[in-house]
């Protein structure tokens, strides 16, 4: 039997989901344990437990209409509903919602690809488009632009954008919220709006000027629970004619910080467009099988120096740090481009350089198959092939969940954040499974992000203790300033809480929106933080 | 890329009975799968693909990654329709499928592990009969070789009467 919504008698529930199946058929509204089971996350903290979260039921409309309906009707009887657009966010919450006995407002027959103009670049698209279908719309009409894909590519583009995801071509659109360009709306109470030149009924903008005029509301829907996203436009890359790599090594430990400050000057000049991606070969990759010699020199109280690593390194002949960069554009002008950053990268003494893979687009099937597929714009699964048992890798785990706090683009910022993140690891017992000398990933072309991969046990022991090692971090780091965008539900409420200037001033502010827009508290409730006020009170 | 945690429900559990003696297909099969999936990187495939070509199924073989299939072949098949597909591939693979497939309808309907010292087991033709709603973790080690069938939501699920 499944479970029912906090609140509601089973004779509502039974009337709601009678009036949901008369809004979008009876077909599309799941309630039966083997279908609602589906929507549980695969990566839940809480498999097992009685605290697992989990859904009550399912709705699946396929317009903007039955979604407006369906509001209604969970207004009508109170029932607490949950939006996903493919639930594909693994390690960040899957489909699940916040809120045991919520209904899972299922938006992936909403799968339409609305329009997309390879000479403005743009897309708009319905929440149940994954970045597999917006692939195919774009190769089926040989249309020239480049797709931004987070990686694995099976997500939506509005989900994702919504919940901050991001992607590996450009520095413009790897942030995929912030490359988004109009929104339509479902509001709680059923209303439809659009937002900036969507709003103006005859504008022909709507996907070229985010702001229209007065405020900018956009950003209220994102992480939030606020509305429900029936359409989403989206900024493309134009198809470039070139793509070209390289990779400059450094050989000393401080060279962090010049290598940082270059990288920054170089892609804040749009020098290079491309993700870059900062290593650290002097550990070998990371899937290198382990070094007889650096083995001892690591595990020794206190871990190898700096001085001591420098000089393993150079008999190695290994950099201590290294920086690949990716550029995107005319064959001539991307050439310069590497040219012009290796001289600037040359003030860092000894530094070194290696010309990486350069290619013409549409790139050939064989030369595809070489790449980081998502950064040539070809959606994938195969990492979820990545990680096998290996004699490198003896325990692979159950799943994941991802600590992922922001850190200030300087190459001293990272040192400090990889002391305080090893350090908090041995503190909390919590694995942070990123090596030695952990890096941000450079998603945000502003910002460093950390992101760790914290394992989900079959054991709930198990689960119990990374739980509360998570939250400890959380606290650790964010006393440190290092303060996390993007977290799984079970964490939401810890996290918002780091952000807590003026007493939580931020926070009383989003309380104050749900309040107004969504009086009855029926839509998302929990997400990030923002609880209806009649939940408010006992989470307290 | 860390691990992913996998789940079987148990309660889409399979009628047993039409099977032949032999490991693979019966000779039902034909009308039973749109598709067989084979991951030709493990021994036991050859003889799987083998008995589904017998059986007159048609066979896609994969080498891991699911991808190229996916994007070329089956999302094609599934555009049209649902469809009943088995396979022997990795949990991995399995995993990225059935997520793929609930999307579209189908689920996961029957799976067991193949084992080195073991014959590859047989699979079921029928996906019916669902006793409970259990849900168990299908296992943690991606790598396992698994035979599999995903079906749609119809031939696995039990409509329920009431909440």
């Amino acid at each position: 039997m499944p479970k029912l919504p906090p609140g509601l008698s089973s004779k509502d529930f039974q009337e709601a989901i009678k009036q949901f199946e008369a809004a979008v058929g009876k077909q599309w509204v799941f309630t039966s344990d083997e279908d609602v089971a589906l929507y549980r996350d695969s990566y839940s903290v809480f498999l097992g437990e009685p605290e697992e979260i989990v859904a009550s039921a399912a709705v699946a409309p396929d317009t903007a209409e039955q979604v407006q309906k369906v509001m209604k009707i969970a207004n009508t009887f109170k029932v607490p509903m949950f939006p996903i657009s493919t639930g594909k966010n693994l390690g960040y919450g899957g489909s699940a919602p916040n809120l045991s006995g919520s209904v899972v407002l299922d938006l992936k027959r909403m799968n339409r690809v609305l329009e997309v103009d390879d000479k403005r670049h743009f897309a708009l698209v319905e929440p149940g488009v994954s970045y597999f279908d917006l692939y195919r719309y774009v190769q089926e009409r040989g249309l020239k632009v480049l797709l931004d894909l987070p990686d694995p590519g099976w997500g939506s583009p509005v989900g994702n954008s919504l919940d901050h995801g991001v992607g590996y071509s450009t520095g413009e659109m790897r942030d995929h919220f912030g490359s988004h360009c109009g929104m339509e709306v479902v509001l709680p109470n059923g209303e439809l709006i659009r937002t900036g030149m969507g709003a103006a009924p005859n504008a022909k903008t709507w996907q070229d000027y985010r702001y229209g005029a007065g405020p900018y509301v956009d950003g209220m829907f994102s992480q939030s629970n606020f509305g429900v996203v029936t359409k989403m436009g989206f900024w493309l890359n134009p198809l470039p004619d070139a793509y070209l790599s390289g990779t400059v090594t450094v050989p000393k430990h401080q060279d962090l910080v010049p290598l940082v400050d270059i990288l920054n000057y170089l892609e804040n000049s749009g020098i290079t467009n491309g993700m870059p991606q900062l290593g650290s070969p002097i550990f070998g990759g990371p899937f290198a099988p382990p070094d007889p010699e650096l083995g001892p020199m690591m595990s020794k109280p206190g871990g190898a120096t700096p001085a001591e690593l420098e000089t393993y390194g150079a008999r190695k002949g290994r950099g201590y740090w290294s920086c690949g960069l990716q550029f995107y554009g005319p064959e001539k002008v991307i050439a310069a481009q590497w040219e012009h950053a290796r001289e600037k990268f040359s003030s860092i003494p000894g530094a070194k350089f290696q010309d990486g893979p350069s290619y013409k687009f549409p790139l050939t099937p064989e030369q595809i198959e070489k790449s980081h597929k998502v950064t040539v714009g070809v959606p994938d699964l195969s990492i979820f092939m990545i990680g096998a048992r290996s004699p490198f890798n003896a325990n692979p785990s159950h799943g994941h969940v991802w600590f992922s706090p922001i850190v200030p683009r300087t190459g001293q910022a990272i040192l400090d954040a990889q002391k305080v993140f090893t350090d908090a690891a041995r503190e909390t017992g919590l694995p942070l499974l990123n090596g030695p000398a952990p890096l941000p990933a450079t998603y945000y072309k502003r910002a460093f992000v950390f992101i760790f991969g914290i394992m989900v046990s079959t054991d709930p022991a198990v689960n119990r203790k990374n739980r509360e090692a998570f939250k400890n971090v959380i606290k650790i780091a964010a006393e440190k300033g290092f303060v996390e965008y993007r977290t799984p539900p079970a964490f939401q409420d810890e996290v918002v809480a780091t952000y807590s200037f003026n007493n939580h001033s931020l926070l009383r502010f989003h309380e104050t929106i749900k309040d107004a827009i969504d009086p009855n508290g029926i839509l998302a409730a929990g997400r990030y933080g923002i609880w209806p006020k009649a939940m408010r009170a006992k989470r307290a | 890329m860390p691990n992913r945690r996998e789940f079987l429900q148990t309660g889409i559990a399979v009628s047993l009975l039409p099977l032949l003696s032999r490991n693979g297909f019966s000779a039902a099969a034909p009308r039973a799968f749109d598709l067989v999936v084979v991951d030709q990187r493990f021994p036991q495939a050859r003889d799987f693909a083998q008995q589904a070509r017998e059986a007159k199924l048609d066979c896609v073989a994969i080498q891991g990654d699911i991808t190229d299939f996916y994007f070329h072949d089956l999302s094609l098949r599934w555009n049209r329709c649902p469809t009943t597909i088995a396979g022997l591939s990795t949990k991995a693979a399995l995993f990225c499928l059935e997520m793929l497939a609930r999307d579209r309808g189908m689920r996961l309907a029957y799976m067991a592990e193949v084992l080195d010292s073991e014959p590859v087991p047989d699979v079921p033709i029928y996906v019916a009969d669902p006793k409970t709603a259990e849900m168990s973790i299908i296992g943690e080690d991606r790598e396992q070789p698994v035979v599999w069938v995903i079906a749609p939501r119809d031939a696995c699920v039990r409509e329920q009467g009431g909440i």
